[in-house]
């Protein structure tokens, strides 16, 4: 839908990327709104994001450019340490709702 | 540790923030961002949950890359929940590199303001962390000041990528309009020299 693309860290996965973000792009699009029946979607790129996504796990396990194991963060952060953001948050203003 | 929060309203239905906010970069306002990887992408019960590594790019001086060990490109993880059901977009963001000694913990909501659906209100928390021998408040509060100004230009490139969405749009329904018009004027052409010989009415 637009001209704008962000770039694949590793330019030999920009090809698989573009692919999948044109296809995801599109299906957001359609999720996004109001009346859509979001309790029943599944993604429909999810085989062209398995391609993709080895071309990217493949370059992030060889050439490491950052020291932190993506397990561990996805273990401690999106579980214990982000409810502690929430206590935080929390703690310093109140909830909106 | 030292924490900074702000809120901001976008004067825009939450539909559309939250388009732009999911496909934020590229934007002119924050070209630091070079490269994107989505490294998982699923639903579940009805939300989108994301996974991105984000690599941006500074120009640092090389004598605070050996005093730090920092170099100019920069890591870092982001985790986006998107309900549509509810008209809740959350992002949390932290750092990959530099851990041993600094950690930044970004949450950013948006969600409809309570009293105008119309418009949408980000709501932005940040928590940093510099373990340093020496100068850890300083270098936090250094951080946070120049973190608030990004801020800043993180809203307004928001505001960029709505504008340019807006446009993409309005490009296909002008196209449409304009074809719409010009198929109406041949038909009315058509019909017109099919029943009256004179294009004149």
């Amino acid at each position: 839908m637009s001209g704008r693309h962000m770039s694949s860290i590793f330019p030999e996965c920009d090809q698989l990327k573009q692919i999948y973000d044109k296809c995801f792009t599109e299906f957001f699009q359609k999720f996004i709104t109001p009346n859509y029946r979001h309790q029943y979607a599944v993604n429909p790129c999810e085989r062209l994001h398995d391609v993709y996504k080895r071309c990217v796990e493949e370059r992030l396990a060889t050439q490491q450019p950052f020291e932190i194991d993506l397990d561990e963060i996805r273990k401690e952060y999106l579980n214990s340490d982000e409810d502690k953001l929430k206590e935080r948050q929390n703690g310093t203003e109140p909830e909106q709702k | 540790m030292r924490i900074w929060s702000s809120e901001h309203t976008f004067d825009h239905e939450w539909e559309t923030v939250a388009m732009a906010a999911f496909k934020k970069y590229p934007n002119p306002l924050n070209r630091a961002v070079t490269g994107i990887d989505v490294v998982k992408q699923t639903l579940e019960a009805g939300k989108i949950l994301t996974e991105r590594i984000i690599q941006s790019h500074f120009s640092i001086p090389s004598w605070a890359t050996k005093l730090t060990g920092f170099s100019g490109t920069q890591y870092s993880h982001e985790y986006t929940v998107i309900d549509p059901t509810k008209k809740h977009f959350q992002l949390t963001t932290r750092n990959l590199n530099g851990s041993s000694f600094l950690r930044v913990d970004e949450k950013l909501t948006y969600t409809p303001h309570i009293e105008d659906p119309n418009k949408t209100v980000l709501k932005q928390d940040v928590i940093v962390t510099i373990t340093l021998p020496a100068f850890a408040d300083y270098c936090e509060k250094t951080f946070l000041s120049i973190y608030s100004q990004n801020a800043s230009k993180g809203r307004q490139g928001v505001e960029w990528v709505i504008d340019n969405l807006k446009k993409e749009y309005d490009a296909i329904s002008t196209k449409v309009t304009s074809e719409v018009h010009e198929m109406s004027e041949k038909v009315r052409s058509w019909s017109a020299t099919s029943s009256n010989p004179k294009p004149e009415r």
